[in-house]
């Protein structure tokens, strides 16, 4: 199984390796970093993979030439280089002439670039791209996985654990707090929790709220902020008290869904909850595709969700068919080979995408 | 083996294979499907540890850890009430990755040729300083008047070339 680790992981883990491997560290920074690898397993695993890669990167410079040499074409090639994201604040030319001002200018400027690094930290946005999953500690201990393709803004208040699913699939493990609850924002859906797990699926215009423990309460309108803090002090009312207002704008109901549940909201329509299974819903943490009887243009968007190289669906006929089976989300070969065995369809593969259609007519 | 004797035998593990040791635990991290296990395991150990204790020296404090739960899956021990999820074929394999194996040497020497050149296509800078520190063994201050850049310039230098070469390694596997 190909475990991709989240790029923005890997820079942080690097980011710290060499921190840490160039010493002097103040025991704020080596907490900083001791809270970092606790937040979650995958900055455990990056952090051993860089540190496997440090053993081996002498391997790196070797056929090189001397130093010199080496010093000699990089800084020959300064003036064309860029490297990753960065910009190189000097040319070739001006660096021969480099004056404290100019030096000062550049460390300012990386003092810039540090600081909005550690805003967008601080603004709690945190995503994967196709193929990747990530898993989260929060600050007050509940855990969230995400699925590939996914973003979420996390802002938590002394009122409120307020996340935001902007983008994807997010199975949240919320930890017990009465005096804080945590409240899930997908599109026109709000979910509400105390202390459960449940999973938040946002595609395209509609959410799919499943309960695989505990209780939930699901809005089908945007909640908003609490009124005032005091709503919310150590008196907090239950989300399933009888006096918890269920009752949204225009009249819309709220619904109270127990483990096993599920839902499906949109902006113009919430179905009835029904009965579900809680294990297919969470596969995906498994990198596992479940499907039963599953459109295949759902089928599709779920694959795309892991893959570079995307399914495509033109063939308007095709939004009928009904796919039902397991499938491991890594591997393309299995799932491609399976559509293909199915005498109603035509795979068609190129470099860049995989077009399927119904079967031409005999 | 009692816990006083697992003790020395990661001990003097450490001392003889320390870098083999490593990049033996690093790289179960990096294959397979019980890998999860494994990190899972070190990242609920390091939860369960007192902070004070942990960020004396992180860094080691991590690999301690991580060798105590290798040791513990890998190692049969009648005085540990571990589960044990993993195979003898594991304490086989660790043996194995401990002596040298020629092939396998060559194998990892033209994958690494391989990522060089990639990376001072991708980062020649990146690539320099990596070069320069780890295989020339220049000191991170010395790399910084010679490229004409800052300190924190090289230090991010390093970390990218650290990212980019990781990545690489992870979408070949």
């Amino acid at each position: 199984m190909k475990v991709l680790t989240n790029s923005q992981i890997l820079e942080e883990a690097s980011t710290w390796f060499v921190e840490l491997s160039e010493g002097h560290l103040t025991e704020k920074v080596r907490e900083q970093f001791s809270d970092w690898l606790r937040a979650s397993p995958e900055h455990v695993r990056a952090y051993l993979q860089i540190s496997a890669l440090w053993e081996d990167a002498p391997l790196l410079g070797k056929g090189a030439e001397d130093a010199e040499a080496l010093i000699a074409r990089t800084r020959a090639a300064g003036n064309v280089v860029r490297v990753g994201k960065d910009r190189q604040p000097l040319s070739a030319r001006s660096r021969r002439f480099v004056t404290p001002l100019r030096s000062a200018l550049a460390a300012s400027l990386v003092l810039v670039a540090i600081g909005i690094t550690f805003w967008l930290q601080q603004r709690g946005v945190y995503e994967t791209a196709i193929g990747e999953q990530r898993s989260l500690t929060l600050a007050d201990g509940s855990t969230i996985e995400l699925n590939a393709q996914s973003r979420v803004r996390v802002h938590f208040t002394a009122a409120e654990r307020s996340i935001d699913l902007l983008e994807g699939q997010v199975l949240f493990h919320v930890t017990h707090d009465t005096a804080r609850p945590f409240v899930v924002h997908s599109g026109a859906a709000s979910v509400r929790a105390v202390g459960t797990q449940f999973d938040v699926d946002r595609r395209s215009g509609e959410t799919v709220v499943t309960v695989v423990e505990g209780r939930v309460a699901v809005l089908p309108y945007p909640l908003l902020q609490p009124a005032s803090a005091s709503a919310v002090d150590s008196s907090a009312p239950s989300i399933f008290a009888p006096d918890f207002p269920l009752t949204g704008p225009g009249g819309a109901r709220g619904l109270l869904l127990t483990a096993g549940e599920q839902v499906t909201l949109s902006a113009q329509a919430t179905s009835r909850p029904t009965r579900t299974d809680v294990a297919a819903a969470i596969a995906w943490t498994q990198r596992k595709l479940v499907f039963a009887s599953s459109p295949l243009t759902q089928v599709a968007d779920e694959y795309n969700r892991y893959h570079q190289k995307r399914i495509v669906i033109r063939d308007r006929r095709l939004a009928s068919f009904l796919v039902s089976g397991v499938f491991s989300a890594t591997d393309s070969r299995a799932f491609v080979a399976f559509l293909r065995a199915q005498p109603n369809l035509t795979v068609h593969e190129t470099d860049t995408e995989i077009e399927i259609s119904g079967a031409p007519p005999k | 083996m009692s816990t006083e004797t697992q003790r020395t035998f990661l001990t003097d593990l450490e001392k003889t294979h320390g870098r083999r040791l490593h990049r033996f635990i690093s790289s179960r991290v990096r294959i397979g499907a019980d890998v999860p296990d494994l990190v899972q395991e070190v990242f609920l150990r390091l939860l369960r540890v007192e902070r004070h204790e942990a960020i004396r020296n992180p860094q080691a404090y991590l690999y301690t850890v991580a060798s105590h739960v290798l040791s513990q899956h890998t190692l049969r021990s009648a005085a540990t009430d571990e589960v044990l999820r993993f195979s003898n074929l594991l304490a086989a394999d660790l043996r194995g990755s401990l002596d040298s194996d020629p092939a396998a040497e060559v194998e990892t020497e033209q994958l690494f040729e391989e990522l060089a050149r990639d990376l001072e296509r991708h980062a020649p800078r990146a690539y320099a300083t990596l070069a320069l520190h780890r295989y020339h063994g220049l000191e991170l201050k010395e790399i910084a008047p010679r490229l004409g850049v800052s300190y924190n310039m090289v230090k991010r230098y390093l970390a990218q070339a650290l990212t980019f070469c990781q990545q690489r390694l992870a979408e070949r596997e």
